[in-house]
């Protein structure tokens, strides 16, 4: 596992997209600032970089398979390798370390751009919600998005192993990012009379991260608690990785 | 047919190919050699306009540069490993670019392709993409043809096909110039050979000529051999045994025919050692090598 | 290798390609969903049901993969010995992608009309001059779609990665838009300047039908229309550019 880890690692390291991928999100998250006016929620909500880091997981994490495919180096790396799920995890465990880097990174400029007084300045310490001070909420916020993103990651990885076109996974996350709350919304919406189980949807779960950071206005959309998003996006996101396993083990090399 | 004229070529501040000047006269068969990394793909593609060079890259009197491919109208190439689009068959790959029907059937039956000519590329073997690819290069009766490892992943009734369908093309007139690591393959086929190392032109000769090596060493059996071998000893002539034979130097060659006759020892065999295509390529890289560690 | 014979090799390609046609079918398909899911009102038929939207996500994919597949699969070699200009291959690929987007303008366009027979008859083509939205707002989903595509073929040349292209296109799709009108906004200083961003371009398709978008794009329709071709002329060419200077 730690031959399969550090191999992986290697890979992800060498590569320039993953350098160049951050920079999307320091332009995006720049942009924030022209639609909200409140420096308070912009820094908790880390300048809206929850979609813009899932974006950026998405063009890097799809190429994590595929580049296995596309350069014959599937069969090396299937026999080199103790077992399939082996290289599973480590893929997995990388590019969630990735994730986790993104949204560091995402925090710093966070900071840093608060500290510019871009978008206003807002008070660390100063309480703002959950009983907690700016910097707490801040913090958790980027925690419970790290969370909220490993149901993309299975969906990802789940869309990888089982089509074998790029260019269908990527568009089909990114659609799901961008579309998927919205969706979800439409579907609570049209169907009111579903809604005790359609709300357990996992495009619904998507909303955990804004919903933390804005709990009476997407509480009424999702129609879930903080704490029940959190256990769906947790089911859905385990789910998902073990029907992608599932299906890269039976596949044909 | 081709002509290349001071051919320099550099890439991010290292010069790749030095000073390179050869010609592909019509009908002939040249085997570009050389270690790898010596330049040989660099060549192939600078041919095709497809890296900028200085010097002069002409077909048929034609220049080609890597903004002018009309020279191009007629030269076929197979580069590193075959390009085809998975998505289309194999036959689909070929009408892409023939200009003529009964051209691509012939060549599809000449290569004995037709039992799969029809599945898509994307579910071909290593060998029926290397034919394939081979198939590309010949397509429109190509005057000259690049072809680079042409007998790469193909088996010992392909690598004999191909070899004589290249032969059956030069003698209609089609010059080939062809890239590859086995010697023992290539030199049933060419014509002329040209050993490129560093991106230099390190020899350039017709086969035979190349071939027409002297035998440094002879190996003999005489009608006396224990007599044989005392008079080499007295004269103090250097011999090795050799599973029954006496193995001497080229220089003492007369020597000792001189030696045998005069004391009426007959000789039964008098065999020069040659040396093999692949040992001389080997033996001319390295003295080339040497020679410019010398300077 | 003249450009007739360019255009017939990439159409050849083109529609040996399941990508196309898939493509179509899912434009028709999302159409068909957007119509289920909600009455249809005048709007949603003035939108053809989505068609921008979907149209030009469409066009990136299809784009982006018969730009990169010559990349992929290193028939990009070929394809340069082959062809005397390398204009002619950049130029092909080009005329045959627009091709394609105007087929799926004009059948999105037939399939529109269908639709709201089917589920809003009672609207009629003359009330609020449905018929003529629709068709300026297809005209201009098609002009922008083009400007896409000269986007998209730019991107390839400089990063011959799907994933990213197609990533990158997407974003450029469902984010350009709303991207312009915030910087357009932020700055009063700039924005006779900023309105003439690539990005504000895209609002061509919105706001041929409905000219109220007029005070977030700071441009008439005809300075619209001049900055779409302008800069779809632009990146033809910067894309043409990287194309002929492109290592293989």
């Amino acid at each position: 596992m730690q031959a399969a880890l550090s191999q992986e690692y290697y890979k992800l390291l060498h590569q320039k997209l993953t350098w160049f991928a951050p920079g999307i999100i320091v332009g995006l998250m720049l942009l924030m600032p022209l639609t909200f006016n409140d420096p308070n929620w912009l820094v908790m909500a880390n300048f809206g970089s929850s979609q813009w880091i899932l974006l950026v997981l998405i063009i890097v994490g799809a190429t994590f398979f595929s580049m296995e495919f596309q350069h014959n180096t599937s069969l090396t790396l299937l026999y080199k390798a103790p077992n399939r799920r082996t290289i599973y995890l480590a893929k997995f465990v990388v590019l969630f370390g990735y994730n986790i880097t993104l949204h560091l990174f995402a925090l710093g400029l966070t900071i840093l751009f608060n500290t510019l007084a871009i978008g206003g300045h807002a008070n660390w310490l100063i309480p703002y919600q959950y009983h907690q001070n700016l910097l707490m909420n801040t913090i958790m916020t980027a925690t419970i998005d790290l969370e909220m993103s490993l149901i993309l990651i299975g969906c990802l990885f789940l869309l990888t192993c089982l089509l074998t076109n790029n260019a269908v996974v990527v568009t089909t996350s990114i659609i799901i990012v961008f579309m998927g709350q919205a969706l979800s919304s439409m579907l609570l919406h049209e169907h009111p009379q579903f809604g005790s189980w359609l709300r357990w949807n996992p495009f619904n779960m998507l909303n955990l991260t804004f919903q933390y950071a804005n709990y009476p206005v997407y509480h009424k959309l999702t129609q879930l608690t903080n704490g029940q998003l959190l256990l769906g996006t947790l089911g859905y996101a385990v789910l998902f990785l073990w029907l992608g396993n599932w299906r890269f083990n039976r596949r044909h090399f | 047919m081709l002509k290349m004229t001071n051919i320099d070529i550099w890439i991010r501040h290292r010069q790749i190919i030095n000073a390179v000047s050869f010609d592909v006269q019509p009908g002939a068969i040249v085997g570009l050699i050389g270690p790898n990394g010596a330049g040989k793909t660099t060549i192939m593609k600078t041919i095709l306009g497809l890296i900028p060079f200085s010097g002069a890259v002409t077909i048929d009197n034609q220049s080609v540069t890597e903004t002018n491919h009309a020279g191009l109208k007629s030269v076929g190439a197979l580069i590193e490993h075959p390009a085809l689009y998975p998505f289309l068959t194999g036959y689909q790959n070929l009408a892409l670019y023939t200009q003529d029907e009964a051209n691509l059937q012939a060549i599809v039956t000449q290569l004995e392709m037709t039992p799969y000519i029809n599945r898509k590329a994307k579910g071909y073997s290593l060998g029926m993409k290397q034919k394939l690819g081979i198939a590309l290069a010949l397509l429109n009766h190509p005057q000259l043809v690049i072809l680079d490892e042409p007998m790469n992943g193909l088996d010992i009734d392909a690598t004999i096909l191909v070899r004589q369908i290249i032969q059956q093309y030069a003698q209609q007139g089609t010059a080939f110039l062809v890239a590859s690591h086995i010697l023992s393959e290539l030199e049933k086929v060419v014509t002329d050979v040209i050993i490129i190392n560093n991106g230099q032109v390190r020899l350039n000769q017709p086969i035979a000529t190349f071939n027409q090596v002297t035998a440094q060493r002879y190996r003999l059996q005489t009608t006396d051999m224990v007599q044989t071998q005392a008079l080499l000893t007295d004269q103090q002539i250097p011999f090795e045994q050799d599973a029954g034979y006496l193995n001497i130097a080229q220089a003492a060659l007369y020597m000792v025919q001189t030696l045998c006759f005069n004391q009426q020892i007959q000789f039964k065999a008098l065999i020069p050692e040659q040396v093999s295509f692949e040992q001389r390529i080997v033996q001319l890289l390295h003295e080339k090598d040497g020679d410019e560690h010398a300077n | 290798m003249n450009m007739q014979t360019s255009l017939s090799q990439e159409w050849y390609k083109f529609r040996h390609q399941p990508g196309p046609l898939l493509g179509l079918l899912v434009l028709l398909g999302l159409m068909l969903i957007m119509a289920l899911s909600a009455p249809v009102t005048q709007s949603a038929v003035v939108m053809g049901f989505g068609t921008p939207q979907w149209l030009l996500m469409i066009i990136v994919i299809i784009g982006a993969n018969f730009f990169i597949m010559e990349d992929q699969h290193t028939t990009i070699r070929t394809l340069l010995y082959r062809h005397t200009y390398r204009w002619s291959i950049y130029l092909a690929k080009l005329l045959i992608l627009s091709l394609y987007t105007g087929v799926l303008v004009l059948l999105s366009l037939l399939f529109t009309g269908l639709l709201k027979i089917v589920f809003a008859p009672q609207l009629s083509w003359q009330d609020g001059q449905l018929f003529s939205h629709l068709l300026v707002g297809m005209a201009g989903t098609f002009l922008v779609a083009i400007l896409l595509l000269t986007i998209i073929l730019w991107l390839a040349c400089l990063f011959p990665i799907n994933t990213v292209v197609i990533g990158l296109g997407l974003i450029l799709v469902l984010t350009g838009q709303g991207i312009a009108s915030l910087t357009i906004d932020a700055n009063p200083m700039l924005t006779a300047i900023l309105k003439w961003q690539p990005l504000n371009m895209l609002n061509l398709m919105a706001q041929l039908p409905d000219s109220s978008y007029q005070k977030d794009t700071h441009l008439s329709n005809v300075q619209l229309l001049v900055g779409a071709i302008g800069y779809s002329g632009f990146f033809l060419a910067i894309g043409y550019w990287r194309f002929k200077h492109k290592r293989v």
